[in-house]
């Protein structure tokens, strides 16, 4: 079918005629192979790549629509695509969840004040969700208490994603928090002390489409044992204070991808679902390749070709891209 | 994001595997569009594409793609047909999509089959009914807001 263009044409899409240091370092230290992922977070499908099983891995808020923080960036719209608990135990809804096939949860849900997600009050459903159900199961914990690093550990979730900040006034004016980058890196430390498989995200671009405490964060991260970096970039949301933000500088973000490489390059570092899109999401996938990052989630259209063109060899998950469930393979694609 | 959806239409023709609404003009020709539970469970539409004006599609063939913050997909084709026009407007600026489903139309086909038209849902009744079966099926799986 002829498509009218809108500079997104994937045949259009040729590697670089040079590897970037990142590339090289990447292919010397994890070999050929990208992991490229599809979670049941939206609906999703591209030319290259149909999900066989979309719900396998889905995401859960225990807060519903509610969050006491209301951020700027995000005004709880993360949340409304998320499966709502109701007046349903999070064990419940995971109970049905996995009666129709669902492997994998991604447990989440709105802050308090103080920056956490409430995840207290279900721990021993987490923890059945893992004995009972047998499901994968990574949460966002936002911001750790002691009290949250133990419980979590207890009920043995398969991982923690959070958001490290490393600029106090992102944290002030954007979370609206009073805290510092210390209590992210505190946060960071007690999932480490607690021996918890940490999942730690950067939100590129997070001040308003501006750089600020990015290396920062990568510097706070780089002290504890995190099995995958998540690189994801500010997406203006409809209906926010920062709708008509512009995201940040495409430069900037490959900058920082460079960046990050080279700072943790024994580190498997992978591009998240939230990222803009259009022409914007193409430029990015392309470039996290060129610049040698291990994964990207759901990815636009022609990037698949485009791995495999550049001498990478692509395996395709229908999980969140924290994670690799191994069920989840469903193909690899060589080009042959 | 949409604040509120206008009401639904029951003098259009709804596929109601794809949320894509059909509408038989004086020429004869069909305008297809996004409904809005389509659109409003997409997301924040940010690009569109269709096949070139004069390409033959299929009932149940892509005649475009969709970017969405929760869809990213083909646009189904409710009947079969030759693309006679597309909406310039949509193609540009296609938030419209989101803030006017059914003012935002996206292609014109030339029926290949008249027929296949009366196979899709219409009429005001059933499509509320249908609509609101919809939309607590989306609520339960977490698509729309409850």
């Amino acid at each position: 079918m002829t498509l009218l263009t809108l500079g997104r044409r994937p045949d259009a899409l040729a590697p670089p005629t040079e590897r970037s240091g990142g590339m090289i370092d990447r292919l010397a230290r994890f070999g050929d192979r990208i992991e490229f992922y599809a979670p049941g977070l939206k609906r999703w499908q591209t030319d290259e790549w149909t999900p066989i099983k979309a719900h396998r891995f889905v995401s859960v808020s225990v807060t519903g629509t509610g969050c006491a923080l209301s951020c700027d960036h995000c005004k709880t719209n993360v949340l409304k695509g998320m499966i709502a608990l109701g007046k349903r135990s999070l064990y419940d809804v995971a109970r049905d969840l996995a009666a129709d096939g669902t492997e994998g949860l991604l447990v989440s849900g709105g802050s308090t004040k103080s920056g956490g997600v409430p995840l207290e009050p279900h721990f021993e459903d987490l923890r059945r969700i893992k004995d009972e159900l047998g499901l994968h199961v990574i949460v966002h914990s936002g911001v750790v208490s002691p009290r949250l690093a133990t419980g979590l550990a207890a009920a043995r979730v398969d991982g923690v994603m959070l958001d490290v900040i490393g600029a106090d006034e992102t944290i002030r004016d954007i979370y609206h928090l009073d805290l510092t980058t210390s209590d992210f890196e505190r946060s960071v430390a007690r999932l480490a002390d607690a021996g918890l498989t940490i999942i730690p995200h950067i939100v590129i671009g997070l001040h308003a489409g501006q750089l600020r405490g990015e290396a920062h964060a990568l510097e706070m991260i780089r002290r504890y044992p995190v099995s995958t970096l998540i690189l994801v970039v500010l997406t203006p949301l409809v209906g926010t204070p920062m709708e008509n933000v512009p995201p940040p500088p495409l430069a900037d973000v490959v900058g920082f991808f460079t960046h990050a490489r080279a700072t943790m390059p024994a580190t498997p570092i992978n591009l998240g679902c939230a990222r803009p899109l259009g022409a914007m999401k193409l430029a990015l996938d392309k470039a996290a390749i060129d610049e040698g990052l291990n994964g990207i989630a759901y990815p636009a259209d022609g990037v698949i070709d485009y791995a495999r063109r550049s001498g990478l060899r692509p395996a395709l998950y229908e999980s969140c891209c924290s994670v690799t469930l191994p069920s989840s393979v469903v193909g690899n694609r060589s080009g042959t | 994001m949409i604040k509120s959806q206008p009401p639904v239409r029951g003098d259009l023709y709804y596929d109601t595997d794809t949320h894509v609404w059909a509408e038989r003009a004086a020429s004869g020709s069909i305008r297809v569009g996004l409904d809005p539970l389509g659109a409003e469970t997409s997301g924040d539409i940010v690009a569109v594409s269709f096949a070139a004006d004069g390409t033959r599609v299929r009932r149940g063939e892509a005649f475009g793609s969709l970017e969405a913050a929760k869809f990213v997909g083909p646009l189904i084709a409710p009947v079969s047909g030759v693309i006679r026009a597309h909406n310039a407007d949509a193609l540009a600026r296609p938030g419209l999509i989101n803030r006017d489903p059914f003012g935002a139309w996206l292609i014109e086909l030339e029926p290949g089959d008249p027929a296949e038209l009366a196979s899709l849902l219409t009429g005001d009744a059933e499509v509320s009914a249908w609509f609101e079966r919809e939309r607590d099926r989306y609520r339960q799986k977490g698509m729309l807001a409850p």
